[in-house]
């Protein structure tokens, strides 16, 4: 249960991180553009379902309440929380995250069966997020300062229709699972329709497809998130429902003394 | 201020459900096979089914500032009529806005950062006869304040009552030779279990740092124990005065946490000093081999000074040793093994558990616990009570 600012999923959150580098990769100028659209949404929550299948079709279901809030900072993340409601095992166990930019994330975990709420440590980003075929590092990893750019080429979108740029970033944190993604974001809106994952040994691992885009004020939001990795033949999908904007969430929503209280 | 809907697995508007009725919960059947006949007098075999209902009902509003929640506890054990017991864990009222709160009920509270043993961790009484470890605790009547801002926490609790530790009867394992009465208990206090206990508690989270001050003063949970003229086999559990000002502290690392816990306490009417502690660190290495799960090893010591006519406690001079391996699986499988070594005696705890999730509703484990040791020592009452269990708990 590491590292995983889900909130940062709920809103696709590709925060800016204000980087002054001297001679900017038109890939990266994209990536910027990309964080730039989702610069001030403010808060919001949603309704998450997570559904995980095997290569042989069989599935589980996990159910979530997710919500987040924006800080404008350049050098602080969101805040977090995530409340699972299903497995019915886990029911009201709750995942605060204070998110960092340039430092690690702070996260508390709280065990309603202990009535226990524990700091818990980052340093987990290329294990699964809770089972699922998403690791950590693809829920949390989205800075633009994390990865280095390089602008591919464009072209027709691989899915939906329009125009898309093709970008390959490279991450230069540590301990990632991947050699390099290659992402892909339409040209209209700076939307991410797809992204391929390498392992590190440079062989295509998964493949994320962003669907059912739905504009919330001036954000867009996918209401599904598909993860398939070619290697094991499972795939995750998300789907989002419920966004709600502008709730007048505070700090004092995403304190740590609050998850006493979460059911 | 308009604040969002926690309850949007259920509300379409967040107005129009906000007090929604939701009852969770589990239902766990349990069955114990202990490995050696029972060493003391009355003692039963003990390889025998139990239940467990654990539900939580609750009302939140949607903006989480009003919470009323219920949450009583039964088990039915075939083997001990003393372990057939129930207890209200949770029958509270709570309320917050922004950061202040207000607590009013009864409460199950849970502080301190190590794993095996927390001397910070006082204000409930443990259920004993629901686990041997301590990890279970009676529902607390309290009646609590907070406030929290920025990387600050503070709360204030008055206990008006004090809860009496269960301990199994006289044809249940895992106990000590001589039973424990359960009809008659001593407090030092006139007021008996009415004298009111306060504790208090100052945190900060500050980055990879979080430090907790904690003060305590009222009875000690702890008991100690009188032997009886007329029944030489059972002893009387007397409840003393405590007061005890405390630290914890944590250091969170990627992948690597440091804790440490200390607390100087002062019992019984004459104030007789001393200083328990307890310090610790755990390593986590994730996705292993590519594998995606992933393995933690921990290590603690508790240090307990208490003199000997003090209330008894096993963590004296102790080490911990511990493994968790989560497999990250869709049943998010885990095993954990530990043992628990008094550096004094040599006696050794050696305790393995493994759990699985099947379905959305269902979870079983298994677990096996050994008591190692020679005679004549505190643990030494536990040396036959060796056993494996079984569990298969259903959650609604």
């Amino acid at each position: 249960m590491k590292k995983s600012t889900m909130i940062a999923v709920a809103s696709a959150a590709l925060l800016a991180t204000p980087v002054a580098l001297a001679a900017l990769d038109r890939g990266e100028e994209i990536a910027k553009k990309i964080a730039a659209a989702n610069v001030g949404y403010g808060d919001m929550s949603a309704h998450l379902e997570m559904i995980l299948e095997d290569a042989e079709g069989q599935s589980s279901r996990r159910v979530m309440r997710v919500k987040s809030l924006e800080r404008p900072a350049a050098d602080e993340g969101d805040l977090s929380l995530v409340v699972f409601e299903s497995p019915r095992d886990v029911k009201g166990m709750a995942l605060l995250s204070h998110a960092g930019v340039l430092d690690s994330d702070e996260q508390w975990l709280y065990l309603p069966a202990a009535k226990r709420v524990r700091r818990i440590s980052g340093g987990n980003t290329s294990g699964p997020f809770v089972g699922s075929e998403f690791a950590y590092e693809d829920i949390t990893g989205t800075e633009v300062a994390k990865y280095a750019w390089r602008f591919v080429g464009e072209g027709a979108c691989p899915v939906g229709s329009g125009k898309c740029f093709e970008l390959e970033s490279r991450p230069k944190y540590d301990k990632s699972g991947y050699s390099r993604r290659v992402v892909w974001v339409d040209e209209a809106a700076y939307r991410v329709q797809k992204i391929d994952f390498y392992d590190r040994r440079e062989a295509l691992l998964k493949t994320l497809t962003y669907k059912n885009y739905e504009k919330h004020g001036r954000f867009w939001r996918a209401g599904e998130w598909e993860m398939k990795n070619h290697q094991s033949g499972k795939k995750t999908r998300l789907v989002f429902s419920k966004f709600s904007f502008d709730n007048g969430f505070d700090a004092s929503d995403f304190h740590r003394s609050v998850l006493k209280r979460i059911r | 201020m308009r604040r969002a809907s926690i309850l949007l697995a259920l509300s379409v508007s967040a107005s129009a459900d906000a007090y929604a009725l939701e009852i969770a919960g589990d239902i766990t059947a349990d069955g114990r096979v202990f490995l050696a006949a029972p060493r003391h007098l009355g003692q039963r075999l003990g390889t025998a089914p139990s239940v467990a209902i654990s539900p939580i009902a609750y009302v939140q509003s949607d903006d989480l500032t009003h919470t009323l929640t219920v949450q009583p506890f039964l088990r039915v054990d075939a083997a001990d009529s003393a372990r057939t017991h129930w207890d209200l864990r949770q029958a509270d009222y709570q309320y917050a806005d922004g950061g202040f709160s207000f607590g009013l009920g009864v409460g199950t509270f849970t502080t301190g950062v190590l794993d095996t043993h927390r001397v910070v961790d006082v204000v409930n009484q443990r259920d004993l006869v629901e686990d041997l470890d301590g990890s279970k605790k009676l529902g607390q009547p309290y009646l609590g304040l907070g406030y929290a801002t920025g990387p600050f926490a503070f709360s204030l609790q008055y206990l008006p009552y004090h809860r009496a530790r269960t301990f199994p009867g006289e044809r249940g394992r895992l106990r000590f030779p001589l039973l424990v009465d359960d009809e008659e208990v001593l407090y030092e206090s006139k007021l008996g279990p009415w004298h009111p206990s306060f504790a208090a508690r100052a945190s900060v989270s500050a980055g990879a740092f979080d430090v907790g001050l904690s003060g305590f003063s009222g009875l000690s949970r702890e008991p100690r124990f009188f032997g009886q003229i007329f029944d030489t086999q059972a002893v009387v559990p007397q409840y003393d005065f405590l007061q005890q000002a405390a630290v914890d502290a944590q250091w969170t690392l990627d992948g690597l946490i440091f804790k440490g816990e200390a607390a100087a306490r002062w019992w019984s009417k004459d104030l007789r000093f001393f200083v328990a502690a307890g310090g610790g660190a755990e390593y986590h290495f994730y996705d292993v081999f590519e594998s995606g799960a992933d393995i933690g090893f921990l290590a603690e010591y508790h240090f307990d000074g208490r003199a000997p006519d003090a209330p008894v406690t096993f963590f004296d001079n102790d080490v911990v040793g511990g493994v968790r391996v989560a497999i990250n699986d869709t049943g998010d499988t885990q095993i954990l093994a530990g043992v628990v070594r008094d550096l004094n005696n040599q006696a050794t705890y050696v305790r393995a558990q493994a759990f699985r999730r099947f379905g959305e509703r269902w979870r079983a484990s298994v677990e096996a616990r050994f008591f190692l040791g020679q005679e004549g020592q505190l643990e030494s009452g536990l040396l036959d009570d060796d056993y494996l269990q079984g569990s298969l708990a259903y959650y609604f």
